[in-house]
């Protein structure tokens, strides 16, 4: 792995503690230095001002490891803070987390928890930030979540009950819409009698986690880890698992929704039902928008910059449902041959008007010197075919790219700075309309 | 109260504040008294705790000056992890610095990207190629190494790797070490990168490359020497801070120039080739002396540079110190009593029927103990009631301030602490209306039900009169309708059991040493 300009992910503790921060009465005890868990809860807070929580930033209980407990060992410091935690700290589930220091001088923390024979719940799990990026985190999370807390199922404990579905490969922060996504899926799930653990949405329980072990599908919308958690979770829990795209849009969400029933063995035509009049409502509002898009001539070529888990499905969208150009996707986290791979061939599945170019590139100017330089967008002559009208979906650290392509742009990817993402998602039907919206709003927005 | 500095500047690394002559505090629970008695004594340091809460870091904090130098470049030397918050620093550069007139390139910056195998192999290599494509890549003014726990602990050289690769890239090289792990004192990052900026630039314009020196054939020579030293003789230095805006700055700087000094700032906003005038001035005065002490101490040691260490001019009694110490420099006390008595004036008039709708309100502040101190007298000087100080570290040079305060509003409680925890168990007792605390902090107020204000915001001024004004509004405004922290309070649980409240909230401090713990107990 090379060095990386403006990379926009954080490392394995990073991305555990993102997912831990985001599950009910769940408390994290960082052992590590004072800076781990209120930097990198700033860190994911940077998708759409995902900040607060219920026990992240100056709350989080860490260590605090110095000098001497480098050289000394950070045992004792360790057992000290997690008696003191478990004294104190209202939480269900605690997670033991390493960080870098203490990981390379090899504090035997397995030893130390052996001490607490009387514990509340608790997980652990070693999280030196070398040891990988936040996604590795979250994959590696889930899976000692399930191993640790989740029991499997007895045989046949389904019977009886509505089926039931795990949704997994979500990353809060590092995708900023996780929140509104989950929620719309779950919705379209319920409106098909399909019970879902969202494990990260409000409302969310640990005793309905618990519970996550009797589903009978985990869907996991990550192609780049999904393989690997989804075999170690049928592994563990006996649970079959379907990589799926985020559906985004109308069309999207109705094959979503077909293939759960054909997965889950439901009756096709309720499946067609519910997407049908989910796309009467979608058409009812996207023709009110109609004489803006086409009066002004709203088709852009696009690019799009965002993380393996959402760059596929948003330039799907903006092909397939809006009618759009995407001339590049750009993928921005750090991935090995196998996942590019696993990438690309999806990539080749889906349909495009004119097949735009797949690129992986975590190098923030990279990014942009790719797109001069393979389209190059200033050329001394008066006719030549640039990207243009060009709409960017990226971060924000592509903002001033845009601006500088005279393109407009929408900030959907890690780091968004410039909005919140608050309850908004862009999955499922009510997430379609959402990015129609937001991407008209960015080409109406100076009418003033 | 005496103050005494020392630094040995030619150490390769300078010590944490913890370990330095400042014996800072990072732990103490108990009132003004105690704390400025312990840090008179030098046991401050001894205090620690057994219940620890994340906070900032060094290396993050590190970030924010080298962050803030005109067009450089900063590289994270570590996992990826580190640094990975800076997104966020970008806008705050380039706005903040247009506001200032300066256009900034924003924050540039790479991760070394350290993985395991780097880890059991060394990262020296993978940095070396770092700082060749950052040059490379954007010609910065300077490119800031900021080093993190991993490569400090697997013993990358970060001097070694900077010094062999210096003839290779045109923008200096400077080494922040940085760990986390090696200062709980996380205002030791101010000392650090202070350190690598004094070992890598020079303070002193070169003749031909900055000025165009006079020439002794000139029949105007004597005269213009003489004109020259005397505009000299009037010239002060203030040194900024990421906590200190635009808006401060300005203030500040108006009030001076009113009295005829030139007024220069440092080193934030500024490229390293501007830093050559830094030794073109009378005096060094700094904003705020928690940041920048190591540096003017070194610019004494080195240029034979006074500076005087005012207190951060917040407020009118702070604000009338510091421009009077200044003026005193320069002989100017009476030019100076004439300009505060007109400004003071202006202002007591105007924050009159704002006072008068706060008066008596119970106030809690937390952050950096100069701040604190000073906004603590200003909110005493507004008629609030001062219930509690929160320092984030504390050591003997804020006794001045703090002595003054006690004196003033009394032996109240003032701890250093940034957990979440101790605050809120502290809530049940202080019972404060509202607070004013450092970004990060107001968030566990506000869920409590304690409307917060940030205690700096760069977009709102703070320092001298029209900060005076400006904070004073904003508290009138924060307690015209704290629906938004009771909604919140009403709505959202805090992370501690019941039990946590009946405790001391200083329960799991542990003394060191007896000293400490009698300390404690008097406060």
């Amino acid at each position: 792995m090379t060095y990386i300009e403006r990379p926009r992910f954080s490392c394995m503790l990073g991305g555990v503690l993102a997912t831990v921060n985001s599950l009910p009465r769940t408390v994290p005890v960082v052992h590590g230095a004072q800076g781990c868990g209120r930097n990198l809860s700033s860190a994911y807070a940077q998708g759409g001002y995902y900040g607060g929580g219920y026990c992240n930033e100056h709350s989080v209980p860490s260590s605090n490891v110095d000098e001497s407990d480098v050289i000394f060992g950070g045992g004792e410091t360790l057992a000290k803070e997690l008696a003191n935690s478990f004294e104190i700290i209202d939480a269900d589930l605690f997670v033991i987390t390493t960080a870098c220091m203490t990981d390379i001088i090899g504090d035997d923390v397995k030893s130390v928890l052996s001490r607490f024979p009387d514990r509340p719940p608790s997980i652990f799990i070693e999280t030196g930030g070398f040891k990988g990026d936040c996604y590795f985190g979250y994959r590696r999370f889930m899976e000692e979540l399930f191993l640790q807390y989740i029991p499997r199922a007895e045989r046949g404990a389904g019977e009886g009950k509505p089926p039931r579905v795990n949704l997994l490969g979500l990353l809060p922060g590092y995708d900023p819409f996780f929140r509104g996504d989950l929620e719309e899926i779950d919705r379209l799930l319920g409106r098909l009698g399909v019970a879902a653990t969202t494990f990260l949405t409000p409302g969310q329980t640990l005793a309905g986690i618990r519970e996550a072990g009797t589903a009978g599908l985990n869907v996991i919308f990550n192609r780049a880890h999904g393989e690997e958690l989804g075999r170690n979770l049928r592994e563990s829990h006996g649970i079959d698992y379907w990589l799926a795209d985020l559906p985004v849009g109308a069309k999207a969400s109705g094959e979503f929704l077909r293939e759960i029933a054909r997965r889950l063995k439901l009756d096709p035509a309720a499946a067609e039902r519910v997407a049908r009049s989910e796309t009467g409502r979608y058409y009812d509002y996207v023709e009110r928008l109609s004489p803006l898009v086409v009066d002004f001539d709203f088709q852009n070529y696009a690019v799009v910059v965002a993380n393996s888990t959402n760059a596929l499905p948003y330039a799907s969208y903006l092909d397939n449902e809006l009618g759009w150009l995407p001339t590049h996707v750009y993928i921005t986290d750090q991935l090995s041959e196998e996942q590019r791979e696993a990438l690309r061939t999806r990539f080749g599945e889906l349909a495009f008007s004119e097949r735009p170019e797949l690129v992986f590139e975590t190098d923030t100017q990279n990014i942009q010197r790719h797109l001069e330089t393979s389209r190059p967008q200033f050329l001394s002559r008066t006719y030549y075919d640039r990207i243009e009208p060009l709409f960017i979906l990226g971060s924000t650290l592509e903002y001033g790219f845009a601006e500088s392509l005279s393109g407009f742009h929408l900030s959907v990817s890690h780091p968004v700075i410039n909005r919140t993402a608050v309850a908004r998602g862009y999955a499922g039907y009510n997430g379609g309309l959402n990015l129609l919206c937001d991407l008209s709003d960015a080409q109406v927005a100076r009418r003033v | 109260m005496k103050r005494e500095f020392e630094a040995d500047f030619t150490l390769k690394v300078p010590p944490s504040r913890e370990a330095s002559c400042r014996n800072t505090g990072y732990a103490f629970g108990g009132a003004t008294r105690g704390l400025v008695e312990c840090a008179g004594k030098g046991c401050l340091n001894q205090c620690d705790r057994e219940f620890r809460q994340s906070t900032n870091c060094q290396m993050y904090v590190s970030s924010l000056i080298s962050f803030s130098v005109k067009d450089s470049v900063v590289i994270f030397h570590g996992p990826v992890g580190c640094g990975a918050q800076a997104h966020l620093i970008d806008y705050s550069v380039k706005t903040f610095g247009a506001r200032r007139g300066v256009r900034m390139s924003g924050a540039r910056w790479f991760s070394t990207n350290l993985d395991e195998g780097d880890v059991i192999g060394g990262g020296e290599a993978k940095l070396r190629q770092t700082i060749i494509e950052a040059d490379r890549r954007f010609r910065p003014t300077a490119i800031f190494v900021i080093n993190s726990c991993a490569p400090a602990i697997i013993g990358d050289d970060l001097d070694e790797v900077i010094n062999n690769v210096q003839s290779e890239v045109s923008a200096p090289v400077v080494p922040i070490h940085s760990p986390g792990f090696k200062a709980r004192v996380f205002s030791s990052a101010y000392d650090v990168v202070y350190h690598g900026i004094l070992q890598k630039f020079a303070f002193k314009p070169e003749p031909y490359l900055d000025y165009q020196p006079f020439f002794r054939s000139d029949p105007d020579y004597e005269r213009k020497v003489r004109d020259y030293e005397y505009q000299k003789s009037r010239t002060v230095n203030l040194y900024n801070a990421w906590s200190i805006g635009p808006d401060d700055e300005a203030e500040i700087r108006r009030l001076l120039e009113a009295l005829g000094l030139n007024v220069r700032i440092f080193v934030e906003f500024k490229e390293p080739d501007e830093w050559r005038w830094l030794g073109e001035a009378a005096l060094n005065v700094c904003f705020c002396h928690v940041h920048d002490l190591y540096f003017v101490e070194f610019l004494k040691k080195t240029l034979g540079m006074p500076y005087i260490l005012p207190n951060i001019p917040i407020g009118l009694s702070a604000t009338r110190n510091f421009v009077k110490e200044i003026a005193d420099f320069f002989g100017l006390g009476e030019e100076a009593e004439r300009l505060i008595a007109k400004e003071e004036g202006e202002l007591k008039a105007a924050l009159e029927p704002l006072a008068a709708k706060i008066r008596g309100k119970r106030v809690l502040i937390s952050g950096g103990y100069l701040r604190i101190g000073a906004t603590g007298l200003f909110a005493n000087e507004l008629g609030l009631k001062v219930v509690g100080f929160r320092n984030f570290n504390y050591d003997m040079f804020g006794n001045k301030l703090f002595g003054e305060l006690e004196e003033k509003i009394g032996n109240v409680s003032n701890v250093i602490s940034t957990q979440s925890s101790e605050l809120l168990n502290e809530l049940k007792t202080l019972k404060p209306d509202f607070a004013i605390s450092h970004p990060g902090i107001g968030i566990w107020l506000t869920k409590a039900g304690v409307p917060s204000i940030t205690l700096f915001a760069q977009r709102f001024p703070f320092f001298g009169y029209r900060g005076a004004y400006a904070l004073t509004r904003r508290i009138v405004r924060t307690l015209a309708n704290p629906n938004y922290a009771r909604n919140l309070a009403a709505n959202v649980p805090l992370p501690y059991k019941e039990k946590w409240y009946d405790m001391n909230p200083y329960h799991f401090l542990v003394a060191k040493d007896a000293a400490v713990g009698a300390a404690n107990a008097g406060g």
